[in-house]
C-alpha cells in the first residue's frame, strides 16, 4: 500500500484534467492505496462549488468527488488564495468579508498551500492534473 | 547513478508565458511557498516560460498584476538556484542581459540531470 | 526512473517533454497527449531517436474516447488507469507535462 496526494487545477467541464485527478484517485483507493490530501487549486476550486447543476445527462464532478471523499474518509483541501480569487467561500470566509452566501461543498475544507507542501512532503507520490 | 540522499530538492518547471494563463503565477505561488518552510528549491524555466524573465514588464496598461515584480524578489524568498533552458532562449532571441535576474543555462543533458536529481517535480 | 505523463498534443509541449526523457525512462500518453500515439504520422516518439530503454505507454480510456485504440503505432502498450497507478509507484517519481 502507498500513498499518492493529488493536485487538482483544472474546473469541471472545461478541460479533461478534472476528471482524469478524479478517476485516477477513484482506481488508486480501489486498488487499496491511500490518498494523503487532494488539494484543489487554481480554477480546480470549481470542483467544490455546492452550486454547480450539469445537464441531467451529464457526469455531476462535484458530488463524485464527494461522495469518494466521504467513502474515503478523504482530507480534500481547496487553496484559500485561488477559491477567494473565484468565488468558492466556506461559511468563515463569507462571515469574514460580508459576503451575501458561502458555497464550498461539505466534505471540502478551504486551506493554504501549506497543506500542498505537507502533502508533497508525506506523499510516496504527487500527481498534478492540470488543464 | 543519483544516491537517494542527494534528492533534496523541489523542481518547478514552468513553460508558459506569463500573460498566458494564471498557470506561471500559481509556479512561482507554490516555489515561495516551498522555499518559506524551508525546502531547497530549484525553478526552471523552458519553452515560453522564459518570458517570464525578461525586464520592463508591466502589466497596468492591460489591467493584470506583474508577475515579473515578484519573481525579482525571488531571491529575497530564498530561491537562488534559478535556471533557463538555454536552446528557449535562442529560439527566441533573448540573451541573459535581457532577463531580471541572473539564471544558469542549462542544456537538454543538464535538464535531464536536473529532473533525474530532484525529490519532486511539478511543471506548470 | 521516472514516469512521464504528457496531457497534450502541442508541438512545443511534445518536444520540450521527449528532451527532458533520461535513459530508462517511462512516457505515458494521456487526454490528447495521445494523439501523438497515431500511427503513420511524423510522431516525433520514435524510439529509434529516444534514449535508450525508454518504454512507451498510452491510456485505454483516452485512446477509446477518440476513437483510436486501433490507430496507434505498435511502439506503445496500452494501459488501463489501474496500470497508470501501478506504473506510477514502479518508477521513482512522477513528472505530468502539461
Amino acid at each position: 500500500m502507498s500513498t499518492f496526494s493529488i493536485i487538482v487545477q483544472g474546473a469541471p467541464y472545461s478541460s479533461q484534467a478534472a476528471s482524469s485527478a478524479f478517476n485516477f484517485s477513484k482506481v488508486a483507493l480501489e486498488s487499496g492505496h491511500q490518498i494523503y490530501r487532494l488539494f484543489f487549486y487554481q480554477d480546480g476550486v470549481h470542483n467544490a462549488s455546492a452550486l454547480i447543476v450539469p445537464p441531467q445527462d451529464e457526469i455531476h464532478l462535484p458530488k463524485n468527488w464527494q461522495s469518494l471523499i466521504s467513502n474515503f474518509k478523504l482530507d480534500a483541501v481547496v487553496c484559500i488564495a485561488s477559491a477567494l480569487k473565484r468565488g468558492i467561500v466556506d461559511a468563515g470566509e463569507a462571515d469574514r468579508y460580508e459576503l451575501p452566501a458561502s458555497n464550498l461543498l461539505p466534505g471540502f475544507t478551504i486551506g493554504g498551500l501549506g497543506l500542498w507542501l505537507d502533502a508533497t512532503l508525506n506523499s510516496d507520490r504527487v500527481l498534478n492534473f492540470a488543464p | 547513478m543519483v544516491s537517494e540522499a542527494s534528492k533534496d530538492h523541489l523542481l518547478f518547471l514552468t513553460t508558459k508565458s506569463p500573460w498566458t494563463s494564471s498557470s506561471a503565477a500559481s509556479c512561482s505561488d507554490m516555489a515561495m511557498t516551498a522555499a518559506i518552510f524551508d525546502q531547497s528549491v530549484k525553478l526552471l524555466f523552458c519553452s515560453d516560460g522564459v518570458f517570464q524573465l525578461l525586464k520592463n514588464q508591466d502589466g497596468t496598461s492591460c489591467g493584470m498584476q506583474t508577475l515579473a515584480k515578484q519573481l525579482s524578489a525571488m531571491d529575497l524568498y530564498g530561491i537562488k538556484q534559478v535556471y533557463a533552458d538555454k536552446s528557449a532562449l535562442q529560439e527566441r532571441g533573448l540573451q541573459e542581459r535581457d532577463l531580471l535576474q541572473a539564471v544558469t543555462v542549462l542544456s537538454c543533458d543538464q535538464i535531464q540531470s536536473l529532473i533525474a536529481e530532484s525529490k519532486a517535480v511539478l511543471v506548470f | 526512473m521516472t514516469l512521464h505523463t504528457l496531457n497534450k498534443h502541442r508541438s512545443d509541449l511534445v518536444h520540450l517533454c521527449i528532451s527532458a526523457l533520461g535513459p530508462e525512462d517511462s512516457l505515458l500518453l494521456l487526454e490528447d497527449g495521445v494523439y501523438a500515439a497515431l500511427d503513420g504520422t511524423h510522431s516525433p516518439l520514435d524510439p529509434a531517436t529516444l534514449p535508450a530503454g525508454i518504454k512507451l505507454y498510452a491510456l485505454t480510456e483516452d485512446l477509446a474516447a477518440r476513437g483510436i485504440s486501433e490507430k496507434i503505432s505498435d511502439v506503445f502498450t496500452r494501459i488501463t488507469y489501474r496500470d497508470f497507478v501501478s506504473l506510477s509507484l514502479a518508477c521513482s517519481k512522477v513528472v505530468n507535462w502539461n
